[in-house]
């Protein structure tokens, strides 16, 4: 069953088709050992058993992230690109430490683009309201318009060393 | 987390990471994270750290403290 539908999806045509312009890379940092047909059915049974714990597993957020993206890629084809990288083989391992991303945090989505001079990623899976951040982010990478002042752009030049900014979020 | 996105849009040492805060509890303990957004900025020696949405020119201010 599809996630995005309906009024979203018809929100997110139109959107994609008038502001996207240059392609955009999601990296999806997850394990192959989590979407198999066993990982999934095992999910089912035990949230069958304890479903009111409210907590999301590593497994189960990372299917539904690469669902989430999926869909995203097959509205704008053209512009929207999925990778997956497996962190149970040694490649996908050594393209996370190359990204710079903390390989025990999954899911993990490493963007790219021509328009990403630094580094930007999304650890966890962006529902709820975090879902809308994901498509502003997906829109402002491929548009190039970060809409930033240019008083602001002036004095992030001055930056010069690595900055991190992590961002604490929640879907709610 | 727009805003950190569109800094790291402009700047190559600009790393910008969102952390889904209940999927990685035990970061988000460590950062002390009660409410969100939060935000911590870290240069490589100082640190800042803030909470709530910010206009442009705080979330600025605080990655400029840093280095």
């Amino acid at each position: 069953m599809a996630i995005i539908s309906g009024e979203d999806l018809d929100y997110l045509k139109q959107r994609f088709a008038a502001e996207l312009k240059s392609g955009v890379e999601l990296n999806l940092f997850t394990r192959a050992s989590y979407h198999t047909p066993e990982a999934e059915a095992q999910a089912t049974e035990a949230n069958q058993e304890d479903d009111d714990t409210g907590e999301m597993f590593a497994g189960e957020a990372s299917r539904v992230t690469a669902q989430i993206l999926e869909e995203l890629a097959a509205i704008a084809p053209d512009k929207i690109t999925v990778v997956t990288h497996d962190m149970d083989s040694p490649d996908g391992v050594q393209m996370a430490e190359q990204a710079g991303l903390n390989a025990e945090m999954l899911p993990a989505i490493a963007f790219d683009s021509e328009n990403l001079k630094g580094q930007s990623r999304y650890y966890g899976l962006p529902s709820g309201y975090e879902f809308g951040s994901l498509i502003e982010n997906v829109v402002d990478l491929s548009s190039g318009n970060s809409e930033l002042r240019p008083a602001t752009v002036e004095k992030l030049a001055t930056v010069n060393q690595p900055v991190q900014i992590m961002v604490f979020v929640t879907p709610t | 987390m727009r805003l950190a996105n569109q800094f790291a849009m402009a700047n190559e040492n600009i790393i910008a990471e969102a952390v889904e805060a209940n999927e990685f509890m035990d970061l988000a303990n460590s950062y002390h994270v009660y409410g969100v957004p939060k935000i911590i900025v870290k240069g490589l020696e100082k640190s800042a750290e803030f909470e709530g949405a910010q206009p442009e020119h705080i979330f600025l201010q605080n990655i400029l403290k840093v280095i």
